[in-house]
């Protein structure tokens, strides 16, 4: 079969096999617990700055009793408009809000976290980023967090 | 996770770990051995550490433990009773060429001087014909002295389809009282702008520039899509005859009324000189005069699907009046007639393409199948279609079956016009030593749930055609590298060869795959290794296409592809393009 192979070609991309995520025990019943929402989909308040959408490290502190019509969506890589219709199907601070007055959480946490990412830069988000909202989370004593990307 | 038995052979040199906990009198086989491809990542996360003295795959298969081990032990001669190892040459081929005595139209007969406990059954349909051709050729040489009738039926080729293209050549372009192309001249009707406010309900305003190479240095809203004009002369889109003008290109730019710019992910605004890769399949040539509308839609819309599609509609007026003025064009103004042929090469290695494309709605998506090239009339949205996969000829993706919304970031993404001169589907089809079947067209959905949903079909479809091998590429990155895994995942758990083309250097570095991606083309030319809003900086070149190919007949032909380095390095691609001059003598 006459193919021209050419010996010794090298893959020009690395694909991580990644090791399974690791889960933080859990040491409390969920009607126990209060919950943070943080959300990788560009939400933040209508106030604050919108994010760069060809890639943004940054974050926004989004308060637990914020007003659901103050937020927006600013995120390049997914259609906006079911999020700027209602903000709860990418954030739903409403829905967590009922499940509180219902006892199924104990309560909504004081400061929720929206970020893009959308393509920005890995080194900043897992070195700087991630571990700022982390710790932001545990000064505030939240137990669980709920999470939803774009 | 342990190895499966398949892939034992492939890991026999690689460090022999326990995958779980064992007891001892556990006799070594796949099912107790960690995948070799993850020891790396175990070592850098401090989970693993492995002796000098850890023994290969094939010296622990078969052995003893002595003693209970944990999960994720390095096997050493300390801990093994290897007095039953199984037989050195377990992974040692057994060639059958040799055998081969004679052929005739219908049977091979085999001969075997020596052996032992011998059992050969082989359906003649899984030699290949060609092999045994050419291990009986003639004294002189010539395997067509031997084999006539194969020769008859597997070295034919036969013609797919023909495309006609007929190019007129355009030197000035200005506005009067009708629009219409004669000589080397376009002449827009001045009123045109009307019609395409018109248009749509969302279009505010459309004002047009005519941009000649004296005025690249002006600044340009962003750049929304490339498209050449052109239009169907005879037949449908992939065959017959089609129109085009030379030395023009319609730029499709825009904002919102706030002074948004019309895109998603960054945006190519700017003096126009530095925010294009003049050259680039899917960028205007250096030298050519820009069409280039300028339409405003109503606030806040350039994020749903209705807005980014109204400009490109409003667009379309513009075009589609230059199209039917084309059509009735003298055919004295021609300047250059060439032929497109898609040519099956049945006995060859049989290839597709896949193109995953964008299906998001939105900017993210494309229109598939128009009844003009590049056009809107007649077209779906991959995201109205469900992304679901789309085989079409090589030769309707060169027509311009594709009319680009998309706007990943500018660096990445392929225009309308990327589509009409697309490298890899030129240097497959063009390929003597390939048989190129057809395109398959892939959306990709933002929705996880969906992505494997539709890969799944793309594996099917893969299955029904009987491939040796798939290259497979994207524009963008991110979100849809998602899909871009598993796809190749499909196409490579079903033993076929595949290769993957994307961007990812830095910025769009993976951040997941599988087993399967082992042999993949970076698309980055950008020095620091970002998406850095330069139009289509980062998209699929002749270059490009010329690597994916060495590498996927080097994966046909069992060829080891080197894994790739852990950071990207733009020195592996260098040292690619060098191997394939020297094979090849020829320069990229």
């Amino acid at each position: 079969m006459s193919l021209t192979v050419v010996k010794g070609l090298q893959s020009e991309i690395f694909v991580p096999r990644v090791l399974p995520p690791v889960w933080t025990p859990v040491t409390k019943p969920l009607d126990q617990m209060r919950v943070a929402l943080v959300t990788a989909g560009g939400v933040h308040s209508k106030s604050d700055k919108r994010f760069n959408l060809s890639g943004d490290t940054s974050y926004r502190a989004i308060p637990g009793d914020v007003n659901s019509d103050d937020l927006m969506v600013s995120h390049g890589g997914y259609d906006n408009t079911d999020a700027n219709r209602d903000i709860n199907c990418m954030f739903p601070i409403d829905r967590l809000r009922e499940l509180a007055e219902e006892g199924i959480i104990n309560e909504v946490a004081g400061t929720h976290f929206g970020f893009m990412g959308g393509g920005g830069d890995v080194k900043a988000l897992s070195e700087a980023t991630g571990p700022e909202i982390a710790q932001k989370l545990r000064e505030e004593q939240v137990d669980a967090v709920l999470m939803t990307a774009g | 996770m342990p190895i499966t038995p398949e892939k034992t052979r492939a890991h026999a040199n690689d460090y022999a770990i326990t995958c779980c906990r064992f007891e001892a009198g556990t006799v070594i086989g796949p099912a107790n051995l960690e995948d070799p491809a993850i020891l790396p990542d175990l070592v850098s996360a401090g989970l693993l550490k492995i002796p000098t003295n850890c023994l290969t795959i094939s010296e622990v298969l078969g052995a003893k433990l002595k003693e209970t081990v944990d999960g994720l032990t390095p096997l050493t001669s300390e801990i093994l009773d290897r007095t039953q190892t199984t037989q050195k040459n377990i992974f040692e081929k057994v060639s059958l060429s040799h055998l081969i005595k004679s052929v005739s139209a219908t049977t091979a007969k085999i001969h075997i001087t020596e052996g032992k406990d011998i059992d050969l059954e082989i359906p003649l349909i899984i030699i290949d014909i060609v092999d045994i051709v050419e291990a009986n050729k003639s004294p002189t040489g010539t395997p067509d002295a031997v084999c006539p009738v194969f020769l008859e039926k597997y070295y034919k080729k036969r013609v797919g389809r023909k495309l006609t293209r007929k190019h007129f050549k355009i030197e000035k372009v200005k506005m009067g009282s009708e629009t219409k192309v004669e000589g080397t001249t376009l002449t827009l009707r001045e009123d045109i702008c009307k019609d395409a406010i018109n248009s749509m309900e969302l279009v505010l305003d459309t004002t047009l520039d005519i941009i000649t190479p004296d005025k690249y240095s002006d600044y340009s809203n962003t750049v929304m899509d490339v498209q050449p004009i052109a239009v169907k002369e005879e037949g449908e889109l992939g065959g017959g005859v089609t129109r085009v003008l030379d030395g023009v290109v319609v730029i499709v730019t825009g904002t919102d009324e706030l002074g948004v710019q019309i895109g998603e992910f960054g945006s190519s605004e700017g003096v126009m000189d530095s925010t294009i890769m003049w050259g680039r399949p899917g960028a205007p040539e250096k030298g050519e005069i820009l069409i280039k509308p300028n339409v405003t839609i109503k606030a806040n819309t350039q994020m749903q699907r209705q807005g980014p599609l109204s400009a490109h509609r409003a667009t379309e007026v513009i075009t589609q009046e230059i199209r039917e003025a084309l059509k009735k064009t003298d055919e004295g103004s021609i300047v250059h007639t060439e032929e497109l042929v898609h040519t099956r090469r049945p006995g060859k290695k049989k290839v597709a393409i896949v193109k995953e494309i964008m299906g998001q709605g939105a900017m993210h998506d494309n229109l598939v199948m128009p009844v003009e090239p590049v056009g809107i009339l007649g077209a779906k949205a991959n995201v109205d279609l469900g992304n679901l996969p789309i085989v079409v000829s090589p030769l309707q993706i060169l027509d311009g079956c594709v009319h680009a919304l998309t706007c990943v970031g500018p660096a990445s993404k392929e225009t309308s016009r990327h589509y009409w001169r697309e490298p890899l589907v030129l240097e497959v089809m063009n390929d003597e030593e390939l048989d190129l079947c057809g395109v398959i067209l892939v959306g990709s959905p933002p929705a996880n749930a969906e992505k494997f949903y539709i890969s799944k079909i793309l594996g099917a479809t893969i299955e029904a055609m009987d491939l040796d091998g798939v290259i497979i590429t994207t524009e963008g990155f991110g979100n849809n590298h998602i899909d871009f895994a598993s796809h190749i995942e499909q196409i490579g758990k079903r033993g076929i060869p595949v290769v993957g083309m994307t961007y990812s250097a830095v910025q769009g570095q993976l951040v997941f795959g599988n087993e399967y991606m082992d042999a993949l083309i970076e698309l980055n030319k950008s020095s620091e290794g970002l998406e850095n809003g330069i139009l289509a900086n980062n998209t699929l070149t002749q270059e490009d296409a010329i690597r994916a190919v060495a590498m996927v007949k080097a994966k046909i032909a069992g060829e080891k592809v080197k894994e790739a380095e852990r950071k990207w390095n733009p020195a592996v691609k260098l040292n690619n393009i060098k191997m394939i001059e020297e094979a090849t003598g020829r320069k990229l």
